[in-house]
């Protein structure tokens, strides 16, 4: 690929995570759903302190999310719900998509990860609770416009400090 | 600051009596510890019988401090399943009250709770959350502890250390330690009752969950662990048998069809069935119609390993009806049946989800989740299984989620000058005396007292007065609050 075509998917990728993340941090979340492929494998694997050889202590059994569409219809649909009092009020989040690094291409998908950071504020406390990971996906390039068709997201934390885990990642 | 001289503080510690080595690797609990009781908790028996609860219980530091000493070091506590640590030197780390344990198998194939403490200045032996391990060396000074416990070595004995006998610094142990179809249970106090005396006749509620399959339950990969600003006493109870919260708290889930009214507890007398005084323990029971077929909501070719080799006839033909069973071992081990779905394409699956209410402060609770499914399910099934607990209960559960949202509001409650000042009750009457209209079912086959009725509290009731009874014992009661 030549540098001015690197140069462009990587701004093609930027833009698609800098809406993915317009949308979460506004609730749009009807309209983050339009962004997901049917074929989606959304997976977010429960983690473990481990001795650095055993590896990064990922789980392959035990996840805190895995999900296909539709469950994650599922989940925005219960958003939606006025009695949905873990998002009642909203959790304000703020998203940092970072560090993004442009993978293999097979056909229409682009393997990309990146980094996220989301600052969330609930109810009264002035500081926020963060949560950090890594993000392994594959972004499905259409011609209209790019979907998430595999997203694998890799917490730092092993006893997560949220609440809930009532927001997406 | 003054600094005491070691020499100093070596012939104090003679001066009080107190032994400098310790005999074996246990010692017997200090029952005198700091047992400042609070002056609200005298009087409440006579609370409790009129079904009161004073608000502060859920969030106070004497309280938390009496909880641990009293509850907590001498329970039976849940460590974890055997099938989490099936090889020798298998461990996981586990905690009692909030005290650090190493739950390991040994090479001797013996499961046993080791202290994660090193003998020789207190070090954390044990550093990480899971894994397989031969010995276990402090990484302070390199005392060696086997995976049975056993003192192996430390450097420089023969320069230093020439009359230590390893045998006597092992790590400490918990004196009791049982286990009851996999799961294990372990109890720090040496004079306890069996664990099979401690579970009494609520043993009759628990075998249906773990042994209506021939091949037990089996738990699905590493536990869910996340931190809620609640009481760990907030989850315990209300796995006893709070049916009247769901239509409320978890109306969001029956809005989108995740789970039918049925199963959410509609306050409807033909399907709700609270079980409690059950020898310190309830039970909640959700049935569908006499004549159906729904255990939990598992499919055929699950229930097809389901009989009543280990079961009677009355404990098969509930589970049988059964769509929802929760309740909690006292103190912090809850488990929750259910059958749900987590997608309008899928049909609803059944599953087993055991939890632990990790107390970390008076008003915090680490959550402990694991996801349990019948031991000859396939592979396919077990995975769904999983899939469907998580969706509903675990931190990202679309029922857990809310509850959640909720009980942080009762720890801040409890920890109000105003509900110190005016010792704010709360209300846990519902179903109580006359305010129900349901009497106990006559010709109930199970242990305890079965009332048909999901408009009841009487499950939460059974939970505070076995916290009480083992919080105070009865020299501290005072019998009249009015007199006394």
């Amino acid at each position: 690929m030549t540098a001015p075509a690197e140069e462009q998917l990587q701004r093609a990728c930027e833009r698609f995570y800098y809406r993915e993340a317009e949308l979460l941090d506004g609730a749009r979340f009807s309209d983050w759903l339009a962004l997901i492929e049917r074929d989606i494998d959304y997976r977010v694997p429960v983690r473990t302190t481990r001795d650095n050889r055993d590896g990064d202590g990922f789980s392959t059994k035990a996840y805190f999310m895995e999900e296909d569409y539709g469950t994650l219809k599922m989940r925005v649909n219960r958003l939606a719900s006025p009695y949905a009092w873990a998002e009642n009020p909203r959790t304000r989040t703020r998203r940092m998509v970072a560090n993004i690094r442009v993978g293999a291409c097979e056909g229409r998908d682009l393997h990309v990860t990146s980094n996220l950071v989301v600052f969330c504020h609930r109810s009264e406390a002035s500081v926020p609770l963060i949560v950090t990971c890594e993000r392994r996906d594959v972004l499905r390039q259409h011609q209209d416009q790019w979907t998430l068709a595999r997203r694998l997201a890799l917490l730092d934390t092993t006893v997560l400090g949220l609440e809930s885990l009532s927001i997406l990642l | 600051m003054h600094a005491l001289s070691w020499d100093a503080r070596i012939t104090g510690r003679m001066r009080d009596g107190a032994d400098p080595i310790r005999e074996g690797a246990f010692v017997k609990p200090l029952h005198h510890v700091e047992d400042k009781v609070p002056e609200f908790l005298a009087g409440m028996e006579a609370d409790l019988e009129q079904g009161l609860l004073p608000v502060r219980v859920f969030n106070n530091q004497q309280i938390y401090d009496l909880e641990l000493r009293r509850i907590f070091a001498r329970s039976w506590v849940f460590i974890g399943h055997e099938s989490e640590i099936p090889n020798p030197g298998d461990f996981a780390a586990r905690y009692i009250g909030d005290d650090p344990f190493i739950f390991v198998r040994g090479n001797d194939g013996i499961i046993r709770v080791l202290l994660n403490s090193c003998r020789h200045r207190g070090a954390q032996v044990c550093r990480t959350e899971v894994g397989n391990a031969k010995s276990f060396t402090c990484p302070f000074h390199g005392w060696s502890y086997k995976n049975n416990g056993e003192l192996d070595g430390v450097p420089a004995k023969r320069e230093g250390y020439r009359e230590l006998n390893l045998s006597q610094w092992g790590l400490f142990a918990a004196p009791k330690v049982a286990s009851y179809c996999g799961l294990v249970f372990a109890n720090l106090d040496p004079d306890a009752v069996s664990f099979d005396e401690y579970l009494g006749s609520y043993k009759w509620y628990l075998d249906i969950q773990l042994k209506l399959s021939e091949g037990g339950m089996e738990v699905i990969g590493e536990p869910h662990r996340w931190i809620v600003d609640a009481n760990w006493k907030q989850g315990a109870e209300n796995f006893c048998g709070d049916s009247s919260h769901t239509q409320m708290t978890h109306k969001s889930v029956i809005d989108v069809g995740i789970v039918d009214r049925a199963a959410a507890g509609a306050p409807n007398k033909k399907f709700g069935l609270h079980v409690h005084d059950c020898d310190g323990f309830a039970i909640s029971i959700r049935q569908l119609e006499e004549g159906s077929s729904v255990f939990w909501n598992y499919p055929p070719d699950v229930t097809s390993h389901f009989s009543t080799k280990r079961l009677s006839e009355a404990q098969y033909e509930l589970a049988k009806r059964s769509i929802v069973h929760n309740g909690t071992v006292f103190p912090n081990f809850s488990f929750l049946h259910f059958g749900v779905t987590d997608s309008e394409e899928k049909p609803a699956a059944g599953y087993l989800s055991i939890r632990v209410w990790q107390p970390k402060g008076p008003g915090k609770t680490e959550i402990w989740n694991w996801i349990m499914a019948p031991k000859e399910a396939s592979q396919a099934y077990k995975r769904r299984a999983y899939q469907v607990g998580m969706s509903s209960f675990g931190p990202s559960g679309s029922f857990e989620q809310d509850d959640v949202a909720v009980w942080p509001g009762v720890a801040r409650s409890a920890s109000t000058v105003f509900a110190e000042i005016n010792n704010v009750k709360l209300n846990y009457q519902m179903g109580l005396g006359a305010m129900g209209d349901s009497k106990p079912i006559a010709d109930w086959p199970g242990p305890g007292t079965a009332i048909q009725s999901n408009a009841g509290e009487g499950g939460l009731r059974t939970f505070h007065r076995t916290w009480y009874e083992r919080i105070m014992p009865d020299r501290e009661r005072r019998r009249d609050p009015v007199h006394g």
